[in-house]
């Protein structure tokens, strides 16, 4: 027993004693370099790990053009769930002590982040969360430039007002907040909807649900949910019953994943998110950098643009005041920065003034649609 | 209606498939392998990386590489299914592990398996086809059916009745049912119970390759599938009687209907209830299932 | 040389000496009986010899060959069969698949039942397999062959075995208390097919408790106390041997 205590005794010591040197390395490059260190948390992993991918390298993107070469982003993976966004948000704030995240990028992980960042007193500015919940809760540290649900349900709602309409939801957080609001935004038109079908997270087989669609006489079909994935197996299944219905998607149908899954189902359907603005030069630009350096074009063009615009928005925000969370709040709140995306400023709850577009799927491309 | 209960078959005809291989290896070594449903969803992953391979770098067309990539992923997964027996769960055994031990070691071998597929994969969804475009299912008596559908129904049918035949009516069935009721009885007549069980263990893997890569059809392929359909067939064993290959049909079949009708008029969010509590009321009123072995 | 050589054998449980040292050799066409109190050892000989247990030290030869730690199934292979105390044919699989299992020219994993393809057999197999066929109606089994083994009696459940033993066609056979719960006309019965082995050249070693019969069937006897031999002849001289009395009354 006493060799087996004395190996135990001599392993836990060996432990501890690596973590310590490994934290001391840490702080003394801290100390001789003084770089600054920001955060990110997003999907990089996961069912939206595409449009993830996208929000890194535009942060890349956007720091390399700045030549700020003091500046570091230290990226961490949400899996696009609240536990690990949590997570995440803990060592950033905790172990790290970043003054500012960016993320997260599913809204059931920029929610879960919020009483960490609240607490740590640290500012998150999301591209990619759409929750309406995010405008209540948000608190005085949160800003998103990427355009609350709220303004989506008001498009969605104005477009397929007075129509037959199905909607087919996931029971998350994001799902059920969309849904809910919808609804009360169709009631203002006098629009109820013919079917209400809700399924759990992960459901592949959606056909009984659209026969109940099929059955309620639907003319029109809105999915909602952050799952690329199921999103483009209800579209897929809903063409294989042969349902003849205008088919809205939330702005999950960025995600590559909706085409692989529901290939040339896919065309036709509509999507109501941000869009990139082809017609600003700039944006060309952006994109042509995004493939010259990667390779390949990025999955969404206007979360790449989103993105790109944060970091330069936080950029700017540490030249005016410093790296602190509470003077760059302030700052936030007064700027009108001319952005990729549009003039972005921020009202008192975080939203910004970035709206969301109707887009179509036209030959594999999501396409602007003329109102 | 009609259309809900067609829906339910085509989902049963999945689940079932899968559970024939998870019955056979039940009735040769007495225990219930639910790493089985990760070992299907690696060689699907498998299928679908040579068919990428063949399709996209050998100008193959996507049934070609479909069949090509099945063909070697079953194999190679069918080898991995006796080093599954061999490295895993006759040490166990010869150990004098209880069938206890042996689930919970089946189910950490099944997500460290869920594990590597993500590592190796990724997290993101892969999809298999066998053609470019997606098109319309037939149409009879008002409901919708697709070729895949009707093919993965037609393969479930087929391997029933293979496998039944098998079991029952070879003499290397017999020989794998006695390998189950009792090894050392059966190795004292001289039947080679080792290689019976790598037998049996090879067949079945190669079996949930096919099953398992027939459904990526339909529901492309993530990691956590093999989770997912696990739970699905040990439902549906239970239900249509652990070891029996009807069974496993039944089985299937009644747990497709009944998620389906309970989708239909309680709302889908009760799929899974419904799917347990079915499972409940068999282990309360029938717990050794509907068939025999 | 003998047929079965038994040299110093020895196996304990958890420190209790279940065979201790034993040596013995049983000829070509003998049958032997093999006695002794309650746990002396005899079941615990059986599983020794077919490696259901490993020895602790010690060989067993058959025909020469060393079988000491083949597996199981090898033995069996060899020609030795044996059958157990509590009569245990396979209990889910019908009398019929029991009997395939058994015999003799299948020990190889193959497609297709003996009874399903008894005509395409050659000609020696074809007379065993008949043989069989026959046996199955004498005994009463003949109706049953459908019927799942552990659907059958107890005395039935015997002469299954007793018909596996002949179907394998073994050289040595090893019989565990055969006769234990029989009625008269079953012990009649068992006795026959006995007689049957030993008269086709079989070799055979038998445990049993009833004196009477052993001293009928057997050739010789090997009396085992504690894990020992303790007698080794015919069974009238070593059942008036002192040390064979006392240990079966206790002392």
């Amino acid at each position: 027993m006493n060799k087996q205590k004395h190996i135990l005794l001599a392993t836990m010591l060996t432990v501890v004693v690596a973590l310590v040197l490994g934290g001391c390395s840490t702080k003394v490059a801290n100390l001789s370099q003084e770089k600054i260190k920001l955060g990110y948390v997003g999907p990089l992993t996961g069912d939206l790990a595409s449009i993830g991918n996208d929000e890194k390298r535009a942060i890349q993107l956007a720091l390399t053009a700045s030549g700020r070469t003091d500046i570091e982003v230290i990226f961490e993976d949400s899996h696009c769930n609240g536990q690990a966004g949590s997570n995440a948000a803990q060592k950033l704030v905790n172990v790290d002590q970043v003054q500012l995240i960016m993320g997260a990028g599913c809204s059931d992980a920029t929610l879960a982040m919020l009483p960490i960042i609240q607490q740590g007193q640290v500012v998150l500015f999301s591209s990619l969360s759409t929750s309406p919940e995010l405008t209540k809760v948000g608190g005085e540290y949160f800003f998103r430039n990427a355009p609350s649900d709220d303004k989506a349900t008001e498009v969605l709602a104005k477009l397929i007002k007075n129509k037959k309409i199905a909607l087919v939801s996931e029971n998350n957080d994001f799902g059920q907040a969309f849904l809910n609001d919808l609804k009360v935004k169709l009631a203002e038109f006098d629009t109820t909807p013919v079917a209400d079908e809700i399924f759990n997270t992960g459901t592949t087989d959606y056909k009984t649900i659209l026969q109940k669609v099929k059955e309620s006489k639907a003319e029109v079909l809105a999915v909602i949910s952050n799952s690329p994935v199921s999103n483009g197996l209800v579209i897929k299944q809903a063409k294989e019953l042969g349902l003849e219905m205008a088919y809205y998607g939330t702005d999950s149908i960025a995600g590559s994943e909706f085409s692989d899954t529901a290939q040339d189902a896919a065309e036709g359907v509509y999507a109501i998110l941000v869009a990139a603005n082809t017609a600003d030069d700039r944006v060309n630009k952006l994109l042509q950098l995004y493939e010259n350096t990667y390779l390949e074009g990025p999955a969404s063009d206007a979360y790449t643009v989103l993105s790109y615009d944060r970091m330069n928005i936080v950029l700017k925000a540490i030249d005016a005041v410093g790296y602190d969370a509470e003077a760059i709040r302030n700052y936030l709140h007064t700027i009108n920065y001319d952005g990729l995306a549009g003039y972005t400023s921020f009202d008192e709850n975080g939203d910004s003034s970035i709206l969301p577009l109707v887009l179509r799927f036209e030959d594999g491309e999501l396409v602007p649609v003329q109102q | 209606m009609f259309q809900v209960l067609v829906n339910g078959i085509i989902v049963g005809g999945i689940y079932a498939l899968i559970t024939i291989g998870f019955n056979l290896i039940y009735s040769a070594v007495r225990f219930y392998h639910l790493a089985y449903g990760a070992v299907g969803i690696l060689g699907a992953y498998l299928t679908y990386q040579i068919q990428k391979f063949i399709f996209e770098t050998q100008g193959g067309g996507l049934i070609t590489g479909f069949l090509f990539g099945l063909l070697i992923s079953s194999i190679v997964t069918g080898m991995l299914g006796i080093l599954i027996w061999k490295f895993l769960y006759r040490p166990l055994r010869k150990n004098g592990a209880s069938n206890v031990s042996m689930i919970v070691a089946s189910f950490g071998l099944l997500i460290i398996l869920q594990n590597l597929i993500g590592l190796i994969f990724g997290q993101s969804a892969k999809t298999i086809r066998l053609s470019e475009v997606t098109t319309q299912g037939y149409e009879f008596l008002s409901a919708s059916i697709t070729k895949n559908q009707i093919l993965i129904l037609i393969v479930t049918l087929v391997s029933v009745f293979v496998f039944e035949l098998f079991l029952h009516r070879t003499k290397i069935g017999t020989a794998i049912r006695a390998v189950g009721q009792n090894s050392q009885l059966a190795a004292v007549v001289g039947v080679k119970t080792e290689k019976v069980i790598y037998i049996t263990f090879f067949i079945a893997s190669f079996l949930s390759v096919l099953a398992s890569s027939l459904i990526a059809l339909e529901i492309s392929l993530k990691p956590t599938y093999g989770l997912m359909l696990i739970l699905k067939v040990i439902v549906a064993s239970i239900i249509g009687g652990i070891g029996s290959m009807r069974g496993a049909l039944v089985g299937g079949l009644m747990l497709g209907v009944a998620e389906n009708f309970g989708a239909y008029y309680f709302g889908s969010q009760w799929q899974d209830t419904v799917a347990f509590g079915l499972l409940v009321i068999f282990l309360l009123v029938r717990p050794q299932g509907l068939f025999k072995k | 040389m003998s047929l079965l050589q038994i040299k110093n054998i020895s196996k304990s449980f958890d420190g209790l000496k279940a065979l201790h040292n034993l040596s013995f050799n049983v000829n070509d066409g003998e049958i032997v009986g093999v006695i002794g109190p309650n746990g002396a050892g005899k079941s615990t000989l059986f599983n020794a010899i077919m490696n259901h247990i490993n020895k602790d030290s010690g060989d067993i030869y058959f025909d020469g060959i060393n079988i000491t730690k083949k597996p199981t199934h090898q033995i069996a292979g060899m020609g030795i069969v044996r059958t157990f105390q509590d009569s245990q044919p396979l209990p889910q699989i019908s009398v019929q698949e029991n009997l395939d299992l058994a015999f003799k020219y299948q020990t190889d994993i193959s497609l297709v039942s003996v009874f399903g393809r008894h005509k395409f057999l050659q000609e020696e197999q074809q007379v065993h397999f008949t043989k069989i066929k026959e046996l199955l109606h004498e005994v009463g089994l003949g109706s049953k062959l459908n019927v799942q083994a552990q659907d059958l009696s107890y005395g039935q459940g015997k002469l299954l075995e007793m018909l596996k033993v002949i179907a394998s066609d073994a050289r040595l056979i090893l019989l565990d208390e055969p006769f234990s719960g029989l009625f008269p006309e079953m012990i009649k019965l068992v006795t026959k097919l006995i007689y049957d082995l030993s008269a086709s050249g079989k070799t055979i070693l038998l445990v049993e408790h009833n004196m009477q019969l052993i001293e009928e069937i057997c050739d010789r006897v090997i009396v085992m106390d504690a894990g020992q031999k303790i007698a080794d002849g015919d069974f009238k001289t070593v059942t008036k041997q002192q040390n064979v009395i006392d240990s079966y009354l206790g002392k």
